[in-house]
């Protein structure tokens, strides 16, 4: 797979030298960087051979083009093909840069191959835009993953005149998408200075996560019901603004053979805005681009000081975990998960679209936002609330395993400690209570702010589910330790299946609540029968034996 | 002092080990080590000293042979080993976003030191190695030496019965180096034993009671430093290695590699 990568990637040679990219290196280069992100998952143990393993990415590919499968059969429900395509189109690139910010911004910000590149003669520019190309690979597969349906539908709707104009304009939305968001790193880079980039691009990636997911919810009620069953659609000028419609513009028009003075601005604008990004951030921005990554490296002495947190730290610990070992984690993980910028990239984001989603499920009723606000306090939406909260957690626990400093585990092997499983079991304790508690608190405020006093024994309850979720979660990857485990592009993208997986789980619990609060008592009840899973999930946690762990 | 006459603290025996099944790292280690000694353990790269190491804390579980620690099996027993252990591992890799008194705190909390015991080790122990200053700092700007500094401190805390170094003095300058030279050999004159794995010859010359030399997993030669030196005639610890490994005719590898870079015409 990487040879092929790299051969198609040759064609484009004369490109890259255009661009004063030092095609060998940059070939060398990205060839290590395919090669490690296929053995990383092989543990030195089992490698007994060095035979790749590329299968890994083969469930990742499936599983996009399964949830791409829904988006394609918009082309068959909706009769407008342009408008058809915008919204699978939206959709694809909303998933893609939701990826992008939340997976892979600290795979762009990562500065580990310094070590290595930092005193050869290898001069930024190539270093960049090897990144940055490795990340468009990524891209490039999960979008086209996620528009495999869109492909053999509409192949098949409209003849090949759908393929290559469709497959063009992805290849280009994708370029878009990365490199905008090149731009857009640097930009901040240079307004808030290097000290402060790093708390600027958390909340950054915060508001993107959340505006490129409101965007997605917003669009429906921009372009109208009426629209959607219509064969035409009439480009207003808004429509420019939309990216989808630069992809959907030059397909319909090939598709119909009728290309409007509308249609070719839009084609044109698909066609040369990723373009002129891809050259603004080569050309101009990729040469500085490591050198102010070097920069933010360097650091000053941070002190810490024996705050109310640090207190409250020792509080929590006490009363939620029993054990010396537990409590140590627990203290641990807490303080690293504050502390680890890959973390929070990370983590972060999630908060930020996972709310916005929450917030449009609500408000999603007919007869616009607010109306739907004004009718709140008689639904039972809160529910989608708690619910959304819900799902956070498990989020945190999956990157909790991780770390830049995954060799630093090796303190656990060494210590006398019975039960590993101990040790991980602390550490989910402080996720759940650190990122568990800060949401729940916010939504229960919120919800009882809409909804008032009854619904306090709801907010119990989903309490309560939220720790089963998670430590149910737990129990799937109870076999590892805290930020024993190092990152890696390939992991990310995995970490999309487990990711969406773990949805199912609050989902269903979700809708189990909100089933019983049509039975008078129902959610009363209910609360003893969850509350008293909760003990042997929790023991079951703490199971983890040392042979069950690799060694390090 | 006769050491021998004491209960072997930790004994090996027949020791093998092997990560893929068919290549032996370790190929049948006999040792035994009485309280009290500071064993220089060294070799050539590869030649199993950190597996042997791991193995004896127990950071291995899967070997052959039989592993005695305190006189209790290190495959059933390794927490109660653990308890009384302490380790330098050879890469200073720690959770740098931390700072010295969190991680030590942290250790602390495992091992149940009480917090103002804990607190007061850490004082000292810190202050002794010059970080007083940077206990609360996080660890992510400290040099490879401070980390490294920390790892000791960190060894330590627990006041351990056995102490296994694998290469402790690696990014330390020379006066720490002094000050490790000195805390190893009152901790030895205390009566703990120490282990050290070692490239740094003449430390292990002068430090070390007994020097096990071990090669592609077996030992080649054991005994004290002018044991060996009689044995060997080689003047110094480097030379007896040198002779020992096989790493003869260094000079002529030396000349050509340099060669190897020299023009046509030179050569």
């Amino acid at each position: 797979m990487t040879d092929f990568i790299l051969k198609l990637l040759d064609g484009f040679r004369g490109l890259f030298k255009l661009m004063k990219v030092d095609y060998p290196k940059f070939r060398a280069l990205l060839w290590i960087k395919l090669t490690v992100d296929n053995r990383q998952e092989k543990s030195v143990v089992q490698r007994k051979s060095d035979k790749e393993v590329s299968n890994s990415m083969i469930w990742v590919v499936l599983l996009y083009a399964f949830l791409g499968l829904f988006a394609a059969l918009l082309l068959v429900q909706i009769r407008s093909l342009f408008v058809g395509l915008v919204f699978i189109q939206a959709m694809i690139m909303v998933m893609t840069a939701v990826a992008l910010i939340s997976d892979f911004t600290a795979v762009l910000l990562d500065t580990t191959d310094n070590a290595i590149l930092q005193f050869r003669p290898i001069d930024g520019r190539t270093v960049a835009v090897t990144r940055i190309v490795h990340i468009v690979l990524y891209m490039m597969m999960i979008s086209l993953s996620l528009s495999l349906g869109t492909l053999v539908i509409g192949t098949i709707k409209y003849g090949p005149r759908f393929t290559l104009p469709f497959l063009v304009s992805l290849v280009l939305s994708v370029l878009f998408i990365v490199f905008v968001s090149n731009i857009f790193y640097l930009f901040l880079m240079k307004v808030s200075g290097e000290n402060r980039f790093r708390d600027v691009i958390l909340y950054f990636q915060i508001l993107m996560a959340a505006v490129a997911m409101g965007g997605y919810q917003l669009l429906p009620r921009l372009i109208g019901d009426s629209f959607l069953k219509n064969v035409s659609f009439e480009i207003r000028w808004w429509t420019y603004f939309l990216p989808p419609a630069w992809v959907a513009a030059p397909v319909d028009a090939a598709v119909t053979g009728v290309m409007s003075k509308e249609s070719l601005i839009l084609t044109l604008m698909g066609i040369c805005l990723p373009i002129l990004c891809v050259v603004v951030v080569i050309k101009y921005l990729a040469p500085g681009f490591n050198k102010a990554l070097l920069k933010l490296e360097k650091t000053g002495l941070a002190r810490e000081k024996k705050t109310i947190v640090s207190r409250l730290l020792v509080f929590f610990s006490r009363i939620v975990a029993s054990k010396p070992v537990e409590r140590a984690a627990f203290q641990l993980v807490w303080k690293i998960s504050s502390r680890d910028r890959k973390f929070k990239l990370k983590t972060y984001p999630t908060f930020g679209y996972m709310l916005a989603i929450a917030a449009f499920w609500t408000l999603r009723g007919k007869g616009g936002f607010l109306a739907s606000l004004k009718n709140l306090p008689h639904t039972k939406s809160y529910l989608i609330f708690l619910y959304f909260g819900c799902m956070l957690i498990p989020m945190t626990l999956f990157q909790m395993r991780l770390s830049d400093q995954s060799q630093a585990a090796w303190i656990y092997h060494s210590l006398p400690i019975a039960r590993p499983g101990e040790l991980f079991r602390g550490g989910v304790k402080a996720m759940i209570v650190k990122f568990g508690g800060a949401v729940l608190v916010l939504l229960s405020a919120l919800t009882l702010f809409i909804w008032g006093w009854p619904v306090i024994d709801d907010i119990f309850l989903a309490l309560l589910n939220m720790i089963v979720i998670s430590y149910a979660l737990s129990l799937s990857i109870k076999n590892e330790l805290p930020f024993a485990k190092p990152y890696g592009i390939a992991r990310e993208a995995q970490k999309g299946i487990a990711g969406f997986l773990l949805l199912i789980l609050p989902a269903l619990l979700g809708f189990v609540h909100f089933g019983l609060t049509f039975i008078p008592y129902g959610v009363l009840l209910a609360l003893p029968v969850i509350a008293f899973f909760i003990w042997p999930l929790s023991k079951m946690i703490g199971t983890t034996r040392w042979d069950m762990i690799p060694p390090v | 002092m006769n050491m021998n006459q004491k209960e072997p603290i930790i004994i090996l025996r027949d020791l093998k080990k092997s990560y893929d099944g068919t290549n032996y790292v370790l190929k049948g280690i006999n040792l035994d080590i009485v309280p009290g000694q500071v064993i220089g353990y060294i070799g050539p790269n590869g030649a199993g000293k950190t597996t042997t190491v791991k193995i004896m804390i127990g950071m291995l579980s899967q070997y052959e042979g039989q592993v005695k620690v305190f006189g209790l099996n290190i495959s059933e027993k390794a927490q109660d080993v653990k308890k009384r252990i302490g380790y330098v591992p050879e890469t200073a890799a720690l959770y740098d976003t931390l700072t010295p008194n969190e991680y030590l705190r942290f250790l602390g909390q495992i091992h149940e030191i009480p917090g103002q015991e804990l607190q007061k080790r850490a004082g000292d122990m810190l202050h002794l190695f010059g970080l007083k200053d940077y206990a609360d700092a996080r660890m992510t700007s400290f040099s490879k030496g401070m980390k490294q500094k920390v790892l000791i401190i960190a060894s330590l805390i627990h006041d351990p019965d056995i102490l296994f170094l694998d290469e402790p003095l690696s990014g330390l300058d020379a006066n720490m180096m002094l000050v490790v030279k000195e805390i190893l050999a009152r901790l030895a004159a205390k009566g703990k034993t120490i282990f050290y794995c070692s490239h740094v010859m003449d430390v292990v010359e002068r430090l070390c009671h007994r020097i096990v030399i071990i090669d592609k997993g077996i030992i080649i030669a054991d005994g004290t430093f002018d044991e060996l030196q009689a044995m060997n005639k080689g003047e110094s610890l480097e030379k007896i290695f040198t002779q020992l490994t096989g790493s003869s005719g260094l000079e002529r590898v030396a000349q050509e590699f340099i060669s190897a870079f020299e023009p046509e015409s030179h050569s």
